[in-house]
């Protein structure tokens, strides 16, 4: 912790020299001295390769229907199926098995979060960049238009959204891209209008470099550190909302697997007991989240980015 | 000055071998290393030093105000013969306001800028004595009335930004003089305020102490502020005490040569047109002090045996004391 | 003072323009309002009134207006479902939300205020450590299971506090709330627990903050010289001043308090305005819908404006200084 990241001097800007080599393996150093952001690395890396491997390592395609058997539906965890295969974690009432519905509903949750937030990242940069370049009117309607979108809660927006789009995995990360770009373009902008003003971006435009050269070979590498932080917490943020907006009937649609639908698909059996529908793949969401979280906390105190407050 | 009964001879704060340190996980920093100090009742004492030589610390460290990490790690502060230093945390908070007292550099700081005038005061009052709040009221506005704060039973009621820097300075030091205190220590207390102010609070301060019979410690960085001041001065260089004695004694004739180097640099009128002398080099930071004498780095004076071991304090008349082989002056000089 | 609450409402009407002209221009963009805003099983007669009602013979600037009209009037056409006009629908649920939200709010303080003092007070010891990690982890648990847990744990295995639904409703001085009965505050406690631990993270983060930065503060050690008890110098000269970010944070998250009530009302199936929304997108009642948007907006503006109000209330040095600060 502590200043680890140098301001960035004007030799080093824009490409990555020895020294930058060595900045980003002590960052790296950093960020693993922590217990428990390497415990989470490790629990994300897992959750990764699961869900990718899910077609493989699953038990059963759960969103097959030719492989669903009424008759094994609602069994508890650590009972057999009619084919005496151990269900680990149960099925649901179609005699879907929960542990592979939780691995193949993990791939879907990190679709949605990664895609959304990079999009929503490059985007949202790409605008805060050019505001903060061009500045004046531009920069003042756009930073309105931002503070508008921030003053109304995520949830809303993308209810609202889903409600106009229809359901479908491509208009979850629609509805997400849109609720998100405002954060990158807020803090993309405050970085660049403080790296905007720095000698080597006057060096660069007596170069008669073009501005658009100059934006993003010089603005945005500087700008790489806060918009990491946020864009962590943010593929956080978006796996919790698809499964929130799931579990409302308003996300994925219910032939695609999603956690949140199968939690929703759990909650009449929860009120009688048969707790393990809802419970497991939410502890599969909060695990994925909260790893993610970690790691993302831990993030921001090792690259110290002053976060625009 | 002192009331009846107490004599003279026995000191109303006696400080022995005073040890504070800051401990990170690398190292321990000594801040204040084996300071000595006597105040006699009504008496007002200089505490002279650069910034980091550890006087703040020192005060600190009498009210036992020192936080981690932070550590008195010895020596003992006696207080009319009361142990201060190892004692229970409620025993030292009902010493602390009552018979010792602090007052701070920056007046727009250290009042709670949320809370009202009065309920800062009557607060005070009330941790110490058992009093209604409405004649804790009535004191409220007599304390203030005599720091000179007009139509002060309308204005307790308002919020500390309110008044300018000099008022609250003063409101400070009415809430420090409110239980009439054995001893006051003021840390670089007119440091903030306009030179014209200064010597206005300053000797305000003064004559209400005196009139409290409450004796000070008053801590700072400038040799003039105390010089129209202090009964006598103690010279603070990197942790310890230099030098002692008499306010007169010292400035006529310094001892160590770095209580000579402060009084040099001091702009006075009657030398105007000549250079200010400055003390050569800066003060030592506490990770890097020389061995030896502290000051050997800096001294024009020092020889070779000043960086083998810490000079031993020579004592001199009229409570004059020093810690330095080769002194300026004998003490049979001025004596 | 004045010149700063006219600024203010000045920028609030700005903003409840702005989401008018968004809402507006999405009824529109997704296809024929008429259409869009009547029943589907509407009669030609019907259709033809509610085209009139939106004014669609006049060009798109002064159907804005028309639209603003009315909705100034509160007329955003009847709910499909009810038969009643959509404002009324929204508003009948408004009660249930506030009281859901208040005491979520009131929760959040109660349990984040001082878990997030601890931890500010004591930042390297094991309980210090333990909430800072307990907030991260808070973060990341999501609303809607984070409800069903609670359904589970209290209702379904303890059955200590009912599943869901909204209590009775007692009146005080004509005041209608379930705040008033005992069978209203038990259904109230576990929804509002629900969307309270959501906020109870920030709340920590924030108080923390706050406290770290106070104590270091000249005036705390002024207090503690002045040798007051460690009660009065955590429960009054702290808590003053960690109350003014805490109160203005959560202020601010009201609205997002009462936006994410449609979640926790949706898991405890409590007869708010955000399950309405929820239920009015699955049967397509659109005019509820856009009454919803536009009274919540109008809540969330309200809500913002009063919040600064109430902050420089708090803060002795914005109340008298004109809020230039």
């Amino acid at each position: 912790m502590g200043e680890t990241r140098a301001n960035p001097a004007p030799a080093d800007s824009g490409t990555i020299n020895s020294d930058g080599q060595s900045l980003l393996s002590l960052q790296v150093a950093a960020f693993f001295a922590s217990p428990a952001a390497t415990l989470a690395t490790v629990v994300l890396t897992l959750i990764i390769v699961g869900a990718t491997l899910a077609p493989l390592i699953a038990p059963q395609h759960p969103y097959d229907l030719a492989q669903l058997d009424i008759m094994n539906g609602m069994l508890a965890p650590g009972a057999r199926d009619g084919d005496n295969r151990l269900l680990l974690l149960g099925t649901d009432e179609q005699g879907r098995d929960i542990l592979s519905a939780i691995l193949f509903g993990l791939r879907t949750s990190l679709l949605v979060g990664v895609v959304s937030t990079g999009v929503a990242c490059l985007a949202g940069s790409a605008i805060g960049i050019l505001a903060a370049y061009f500045g004046g009117r531009i920069d003042a309607l756009t930073m309105r238009i931002v503070d508008l979108q921030l003053s109304v809660p995520s949830i809303l927006v993308a209810l609202v959204l889903l409600a106009a789009f229809g359901r479908g995995v491509d208009k979850v990360i629609l509805a997400l891209i849109i609720v998100q770009w405002a954060y990158y373009a807020r803090a993309a902008r405050g970085a660049a209008l403080v790296e905007r003003n720095k000698e080597y971006i006057e060096a660069a435009r007596s170069l008669e470099l073009s501005n658009l050269q100059i934006m993003f070979t010089h603005l945005l590498p500087n700008a790489l550190p806060p918009l990491i932080v946020i864009a962590t917490a943010q593929i956080a943020h978006a796996i919790a909302l698809e499964a929130t907006l799931s579990f409302l009937g308003a996300g994925v649609p219910v032939t695609e697997p999603s956690l949140g639908m199968l939690i929703a698909s759990g909650y009449n059996y929860l009120l009688s007991g048969q707790y393990w529908v809802s419970t497991y793949p939410g502890i599969a969401l909060v695990i994925a989240v909260g790893a993610i979280n970690l790691m993302g906390d831990r993030l921001r105190d090792v690259l110290n980015p002053r976060l625009a407050n | 000055m002192a009331p009846p009964g107490l004599t003279m001879t026995t000191p109303v704060l006696r400080v022995r071998d005073l040890r504070v340190e800051f401990r990170s996980n690398q190292a321990a920093l000594t801040a204040v290393n084996g300071v000595d100090l006597d105040l006699d009742r009504g008496e007002v004492l200089g505490l002279v030093g650069e910034s980091g030589s550890g006087k703040s610390v020192t005060g600190l460290a009498m009210m036992g105000l020192i936080d981690p990490p932070g550590h008195v790690t010895g020596g003992s502060v006696r207080l009319a013969g009361q142990e201060l230093v190892g004692q229970a945390e409620h025993e030292l908070r009902s010493v602390r306001g009552r018979r010792l007292a602090m007052i701070f550099q920056d007046p727009t700081t250290t009042l709670n800028p949320v809370l009202r005038i009065d309920t800062q005061m009557i607060e005070a009052l009330r941790a110490h004595e058992r009093i209604s709040v409405r004649s804790a009221r009535r004191r409220v506005s007599e304390a203030l009335e005599k720091v000179g704060i007009p139509a002060a039973s309308e204005r307790m009621y308002s919020y500390p930004h309110q008044f300018s820097g000099g008022m609250r300075q003063r409101i400070a030091i009415a809430i420090a003089l409110l239980h009439n205190p054995d001893v006051l220590i003021a840390d670089e207390a007119t440091t903030a305020l306009d030179v014209s102010r200064q010597a206005q609070v300053l000797s305000e301060i003064q004559s209400l102490a005196e009139a409290a019979g409450t004796a000070m410690i008053w801590i700072t960085h400038d040799l003039s502020v105390v010089a129209g001041l202090a009964d006598r001065i103690a010279v603070m260089y990197a942790g310890r005490i230099v030098e002692t004695g008499r306010v007169a004694d010292i400035l006529t004739a310094p001892a160590h040569p770095y209580t000579a180097g402060l009084i040099a640099s001091v702009p006075r009128h009657d030398r105007s047109s000549r250079r200010l002398a400055q003390i050569r080099g800066s003060a030592p930071s506490l990770s890097h002090i020389p061995p030896g004498c502290a000051f050997s780095d800096r001294c024009d004076f020092a020889a070779p045996a000043c960086r083998a071991a810490p000079p031993p304090t020579i004592e001199g008349k009229h409570g004059r004391s020093v810690r330095c082989l080769y002194p300026l002056v004998s003490d049979e000089a001025h004596a | 003072m004045f010149a700063y609450i006219i600024r203010r409402v000045a920028q609030s009407v700005f903003v409840l323009f702005s989401i008018a002209l968004l809402v507006f221009l999405a009824i529109y963009a997704i296809g024929d309002p008429v259409i869009t805003l009547a029943p589907q099983d509407a009669t030609t007669a019907e259709l033809e009134a509610t085209a009139r009602r939106l004014g669609m013979d006049r060009p798109l600037y002064q159907q804005f207006f028309i639209f603003l009209s009315n909705a100034a009037q509160g007329d955003f056409g009847r709910s499909f479902v009810y038969g009643e006009p959509a404002l009324n629908v929204v508003l009948s649920r408004l009660p249930a939300t506030l009281e859901l939200a208040l005491f979520a709010a009131f929760l959040a303080v109660v349990i984040g205020v001082p878990l997030g003092m601890y931890a500010g007070l004591k930042p390297d010891s094991a309980g210090g450590k333990s909430i800072m990690l307990g907030s991260i982890l808070g973060f990341s648990l999501p609303s809607f299971w984070q409800g069903l847990m609670l359904i589970l744990l209290f209702a379904v295995v303890l059955r200590w506090l009912p599943a869901g639904g909204r209590g009775d409703v007692g009146s005080i001085w004509g005041l209608q709330s379930s705040f008033f009965t005992f069978d209203g505050i038990s259904h109230l406690l576990l929804p509002a627990l629900n969307m309270a631990l959501f906020k109870v993270a920030l709340i920590i983060r924030v108080a923390r903050a706050a406290t770290r930065e106070t104590i270091g503060q000249d005036f705390m050690l002024f207090a503690r010289a002045k040798g007051l008890p460690p009660t009065r110098l955590v429960g009054v000269h702290l808590l003053k001043n960690i109350l003014i970010p805490v109160v203005t944070v959560l202020g601010l998250e009201l609205g997002s308090l009462i936006a994410f009530a449609i979640v926790t009302e949706s898991v405890f199936a409590y007869p708010g305005m955000g399950k309405l929304l929820v239920d009015s997108i699955g049967q397509l009642d659109r005019p509820v819908i856009v009454a919803y948007l536009m009274a919540t907006v109008l809540m969330f503006v309200v809500i913002n404006l009063i919040v600064d109000l109430l902050y420089a209330a708090l803060d002795p040095r914005i109340r008298l200084s004109g809020g230039e600060a």
